[in-house]
């Protein structure tokens, strides 16, 4: 009896490995291709032994691609200017403008898009969770950029429906360390979503992700910069 | 904008404070995270992935075991730190791996932890697990038709141990952590294995 309990265990283990291998590869279900499984992390902490065949994933047509998100004013991997820093100068000024962004077509099924840029290092009040510096909520699926100084709080500049906020504003606050300071990592995550969100006008970045949960049309897209050690 | 008009933007919103806002132009030097062998901001070298140099589009279940995880090391510590959690995720928040617990005192992490916690490499007391296994489980080196895939390195300094589980999940981590952090977290970015050696 012990045995065959100890089998079935080893048994299920394997298949949510196999499980858990496929879902590492998206995020989200897609209006066709591949199942996807989201895995269960807390089922699974047992070294995996034994091998057999590779789950039968490929890429085909309407497989999430990453949406490619990018700006015309800084590279990837690379430094934010420091015009985008919210006190570059020694906190002189609080009034940084938003950098520019264009992002490839969102995918099929896709509702709405919201961009997210994240302080990796930030945390408040012994929090682990990171800072949200700034967040475009509700763009319609045909947007594909925002435009540099994005004034806060003016809808008007934004796609209809729009709106954005940030842990402290309701716009874009960019980077809070000082370019005398350690560099910190910054995100801007794009998120292709089956619906509209319904969140408060100072939603969290906490609240934001909860909302977000499920509901992606495909993996999310990553900008990746530094700031502000060697921004220009 | 003045100050006092930050100051009431922060209460009216209820967000952030300002204490912390001001906390943050000090210049003391952060938390640093660091590696002899791999580079932040530069892709994760091919060794360091599920399959070693041998890329493969899916790796299958087993062959994680020739996986062995990158040397850590650490500097700048916050006082009052008492442990330290490591968290390796994926841009998709998949848990690469999670080294908890590890002592106020420790600096560094070794190359090659096996799994499970018995190794003398894992520092006493710390467990480590990834979503599918109890170590160190690398990147999968595969082309990756889909997208460049992203890894957050981020150490977390911490007042004090967790009370979790060997196979808590990436979210009992973070809510075990809640309150307990002793300053900024330090953080690498590592994209892997488009461009990885």
């Amino acid at each position: 009896m012990m045995s065959l309990r100890r089998w079935l265990v080893g048994f299920v283990m394997i298949v949510n490995s196999f499980v858990a291998a496929t879902a590492q590869r998206v995020e989200n279900t897609a209006p066709s291709g591949p199942t996807i499984i989201v895995p269960k992390p807390s089922s699974v902490a047992e070294p995996v032994t034994g091998g057999g065949p590779a789950p039968a994933v490929q890429p085909g047509p309407g497989y999430p691609r990453q949406p490619t998100i990018r700006s015309s004013a800084f590279d990837d991997y690379g430094w934010l200017p420091l015009k985008y820093a919210a006190n570059a100068a020694k906190m002189v000024t609080f009034d940084p403008i938003s950098p520019p962004l264009v992002w490839t077509e969102p995918p099929p099924g896709t509702v709405s898009v919201v961009l997210a840029m994240i302080d990796m290092e930030t945390s408040s009040g012994g929090n682990p969770q990171d800072r949200l510096l700034w967040a475009v909520i509700n763009m319609p699926p045909s947007t594909r950029l925002l435009a540099e100084n994005t004034t806060r709080g003016r809808t008007a500049m934004l796609p209809a429906g729009a709106f954005q906020v940030s842990y402290l504003t309701n716009g874009y606050i960019g980077p809070l360390p000082g370019a005398d300071l350690q560099a910190h990592h910054y995100l801007f995550e794009l998120y292709t979503l089956d619906k509209t969100l319904e969140v408060p006008r100072d939603v969290t970045l906490g609240q934001l992700k909860t909302a977000i949960r499920g509901h992606q049309t495909g993996q999310r897209g990553v900008l990746v910069v530094r700031c502000c050690t060697n921004s220009k | 904008m003045n100050l006092n008009m930050l100051l009431s933007l922060g209460l009216m919103i209820g967000l952030g404070s300002t204490g912390s806002v001001l906390a943050e132009e000090s210049t003391t030097p952060q938390l640093t995270l660091s590696s002899p062998a791999v580079k932040d901001m530069e892709p994760l070298p091919l060794k360091y992935s599920q399959t070693g140099t041998r890329p493969s589009i899916v790796v299958p279940p087993g062959m994680n075991n020739e996986a062995v995880n990158p040397p850590i090391e650490w500097s700048n510590v916050p006082s009052g730190t008492n442990a330290f959690v490591l968290l390796v995720v994926d841009h998709i928040d998949t848990l690469m791996w999670a080294v908890v617990n590890i002592p106020g005192s420790v600096r560094a992490l070794p190359e090659g932890i096996p799994n499970g916690n018995e190794s003398s490499k894992l520092p006493a007391g710390a467990f480590h697990r990834s979503f599918r296994s109890n170590g160190w489980i690398g990147p999968a080196a595969r082309q990756n038709p889909e997208g460049r895939w992203t890894y957050y390195w981020k150490l977390y300094p911490l007042d004090k141990k967790l009370n979790v589980p060997e196979d808590a999940s990436l979210d009992d981590i973070l809510s075990a952590m809640e309150g307990h952090l002793t300053g900024n977290k330090a953080v690498m970015i590592t994209p892997c294995c488009d461009g990885s050696k």
